[in-house]
């Protein structure tokens, strides 16, 4: 059953994935091709990965279960807030509190104090109270209100998490893994899969990208518990998926030059240029020689002239003629004066 | 020969961008994909825009399409133009 068309995903860009060099080798199989070193995640399989969730998700919500939505992102906090209040699920948008999976009898407390704070707020308790606590109340209700207003109902641990973007959420994850709860997710071609249950390959970083998404997920849930649902279905379906992948590929054009045009310094790495660099090598190595052996004969010719003047002393510096004395054994050459060591070398 | 200038008025800037063209008041939509890239459509083409970071509303941001050059106007300027 089709629960999104893939030229919705296509409109909302979801097929953008990350820059090339940012790849996870993992999510290659959710990957069309890459165009202008960015990675193009193939619709058809994320049409395919949205099903797969689509049900699971329907299937726990039918049976009682409740699902948190965790989206920290700020391109993710309206949508996901949104969309949990709309399937009636929990959400965390602000911060992901360490523990509020795996020490959740703690998190409870603090949610008893939030509702503690607001009975006193009520029955005229801060009237009553100095100034002074009364606003330092106040900062501590809206710090806890920010942070728990998404799970204050949430009285047992949720049968499931969905996410956006499973390196942001690396905390919530893990304690989902710990405690058994199935993971859902929004997962981009910088992440990696496999910390995520129900894998659902796609742009995380577009707000488009993800409201669709989201609203796909919560639809799962409204649909089991009898909600209001969105319409994320067009006429066109799976026969179109080539030209829709085509259209997809065709959409990442730029009109400005490349952003990593350092890369085009990369050796290529085919036969020819692999033969021609050998050549070149060759040429190198040859010229080298020719040059070392032009070289020596000029050190030689340089040698022989020495030699040859080796009459004329009093134009050498004591050092050479210290030299010379040192190669013909003179004894005491060290301690020698300029006009000594010329009658000694004579 | 100097290219004609549409100014934009920018009404929204969430990531996404919302503008309005200042001479007749049509809508104009950024889509914001990825960190730098932008997608955006134009007498019902499609265009992607690279800006390789993102787009600083501090600013005027200025960019260019098929001969034709659109300005999107700083939030922050209009107010200073305003109060003079």
């Amino acid at each position: 059953m089709t629960v999104v068309s893939m030229s919705y995903l296509l409109e909302a860009g979801v097929h953008f994935g990350h820059q090339t060099k940012r790849w996870n080798p993992k999510m290659r199989e959710y990957i069309y091709t890459s165009r202008d070193d960015i990675y193009i995640i193939n619709l058809e399989k994320t049409a395919e990965k949205i099903e797969e969730a689509y049900a699971a998700l329907k299937n726990i919500a039918a049976n009682g279960g409740k699902v948190l939505f965790v989206g920290t992102r700020k391109q993710a906090q309206e949508a996901m807030k949104e969309e949990a209040i709309r399937s009636n699920s929990y959400y965390v948008t602000e911060r992901w509190l360490g523990g509020t999976l795996t020490n959740f009898r703690t998190i409870r407390k603090r949610v008893k104090r939030l509702e503690e704070i607001e009975k006193m707020e009520k029955d005229g308790t801060f009237d009553v109270l100095p100034k002074k606590e009364v606003i330092g109340l106040k900062k501590e209700y809206d710090k806890l209100n920010k942070l728990l207003c998404g799970i204050r109902d949430m009285y047992k641990l949720p049968d499931a998490l969905y996410i956006v973007d499973p390196s942001k959420e690396a905390n919530a994850i893990h304690e989902a893994r710990i405690l058994g709860i199935p993971v859902f997710g929004i997962v981009d071609t910088n992440c990696d899969p496999d910390t995520v249950d129900y894998v659902i390959p796609g742009n995380d970083d577009a707000i488009r990208a993800v409201r669709l998404i989201t609203g796909v997920m919560a639809n799962a849930i409204c649909e089991a518990n009898g909600g209001k649902m969105n319409e994320y279905v067009k006429a066109d379906d799976k026969s179109q998926a080539s030209e829709i992948m085509a259209r997809a590929v065709d959409s990442v054009k730029r009109k400005e030059p490349k952003r990593f045009e350092k890369r085009n310094f990369k050796k290529p790495f085919n036969k020819e240029v692999k033969e021609n660099n050998s050549n070149v090598k060759e040429e190198k190595k040859n010229n080298d020689v020719k040059a070392k052996e032009e070289v020596k004969k000029e050190k030689e010719v340089e040698v022989k002239e020495e030699k040859a003047t080796t009459t004329d002393f009093s134009k050498m510096t004591v050092s050479a003629l210290r030299e010379l004395a040192k190669e013909k054994d003179i004894k005491g050459y060290s301690t020698m004066k300029k006009a000594e060591l010329i009658d000694a070398l004579k | 020969m100097e290219k004609v200038k549409n100014y934009l008025e920018v009404e929204k800037h969430w990531f996404d961008i919302d503008a309005r063209f200042i001479e007749n008041g049509d809508l104009f939509h950024l889509h914001r994909i990825k960190e730098g890239l932008y997608s955006f459509a134009l007498d019902q083409k499609r265009y992607l825009l690279n800006t390789e970071h993102d787009i600083n509303l501090d600013n005027d941001y200025e960019f260019e399409v098929e001969n034709q050059s659109f300005v999107l106007t700083s939030k922050g300027k209009q107010k200073t133009l305003g109060r003079r």
